[in-house]
């Protein structure tokens, strides 16, 4: 029973979180090949390119950051989500930086010209892929943002007890403890190497 | 020997072989993800190791690996190491291994250098492991390392690949594993569309 208990939440878990799995290695192959990659898009990030310009004249708070400006702009935008913002509070533009994994938007607040600029990135597998192996950490700015960075933790839960139950499983099948543990001890053999010469 | 069984070996015996990757790749995560766990530090540690007048003149074409090399050369320093631009007038290195790393400042329009040293500490380790990929370094073994990182990539699509074979072979699981994979396929696209 127990042993079935593992095999089933071994192959479930694995099941359910296979998309994340899929996006984290693919993702990092192509970092690792990060210069091949950029060549095959011919070159450097796609530039920011105007997507819509209205006019905007907003009434903030007195008190109010660069932080809370950025938010009541997005929302006003319908754009809100995880983002980050330079500029200052007193008058001059705000750069607000959408941060979407897959349509990345930059919003120009130019008070002084009364309106808003928002810019599009072009989206690129490579760059969405690397934008959702990047995104981590609870912020608690977004729920639905936290949701992912508690999702990231089920990944990193589920890698620790799949590798827990593997070795569990392995050590079940008689059959493949010799060649089993010649794989473990090559593998750390290797790790080590590694470990102490680079 | 037939497939399902070699199927379910290379399963086995690939995750046996790649499991301090696994793990080191799991528990640098939690790193990234919850620092405090690690350190009450948010940021890592310099110290000093020496500070000196140095000249070297750098041409704007010039490469920046070769002269990282020599500047790493003239401080008696040898290693891997990372170089960029901080500005016009400031080149920073970052000499490292998995367990230390130094960094050379160098403040060309004042003819400076500076170097200084972070020691251990275990988050830094996790992440530098972590993060560690790429073909750019002179170095045979650093190379093998990033044959080692697009093996456990690979290693992950063989572990869904064959990992779904399995699971088709098994016709009592087929429901709950539809379900299974079906919310998280739904539950990513969720995400991926709305992040």
């Amino acid at each position: 029973m127990f042993a079935k208990l593992i095999r089933r939440t071994h192959m479930y878990l694995a099941l359910f979180l296979a998309p994340w799995v899929l996006m984290y290695a693919l993702s990092t192959m192509a970092m690792n090949h990060h210069h091949f990659v950029r060549g095959l898009y011919g070159g450097d990030k796609p530039p920011f390119k105007k997507e819509r310009e209205l006019a905007y004249e907003p009434t903030f708070p007195t008190d109010a950051t660069p932080q809370t400006m950025a938010r009541q702009i997005l929302a006003d935008l319908d754009l809100d989500g995880r983002h980050r913002v330079r500029g200052q509070a007193d008058h001059g533009p705000l750069t607000i930086l959408r941060l979407d994994p897959v349509n990345p938007q930059r919003i120009l607040y130019l008070p002084t010209e009364k309106r808003v600029v928002v810019e599009k990135q072009e989206s690129r597998i490579p760059d969405v892929l690397a934008r959702l192996h990047l995104r981590q950490s609870y912020r608690f700015d977004y729920a639905f943002d936290d949701t992912w960075a508690f999702s990231v933790d089920l990944v990193i839960a589920a890698m620790v007890f799949w590798a827990a139950s593997g070795l569990w499983l392995w050590w079940e099948l008689k059959a493949t403890r010799r060649w089993g543990a010649v794989s473990i001890v090559g593998g750390i053999g290797l790790f080590t190497l590694f470990l102490c010469t680079i | 020997m037939t497939f399902n069984h070699l199927n379910r070996r290379t399963h086995l015996y690939l995750a046996l072989t790649l499991m301090p990757w696994f793990l080191i790749y799991a528990l640098s995560a939690l790193a990234i993800q919850h620092r405090t766990l690690f350190s009450n530090e948010k940021k890592p540690h310099w110290t000093q190791r020496f500070e000196r007048p140095y000249d070297r003149a750098i041409a704007p074409e010039a490469d920046l690996r070769q002269i990282g090399a020599q500047i790493l050369a003239d401080a008696g320093i040898d290693g891997l190491y990372r170089i960029r631009r901080q500005g016009p007038q400031r080149l920073i290195i970052n000499r490292f291994d998995f367990f230390s790393q130094t960094r050379l400042i160098y403040f060309i329009t004042e003819g400076r250098l500076l170097a200084e040293d972070q020691h251990f500490r275990l988050d830094q380790f996790l992440i530098w492991m972590h993060i560690r990929a790429g073909f750019q370094q002179e170095s045979l073994l650093s190379d093998l390392w990033a044959v080692i990182v697009d093996l456990v990539c690979l290693g992950f699509i063989v572990w869904v690949a064959s990992g779904l074979y399995m699971w088709w072979q098994l016709t009592q699981t087929r429901r709950w594993g539809i379900l299974a994979l079906s919310g998280g396929l739904i539950s990513f696209l969720i995400f991926v569309l709305n992040l």
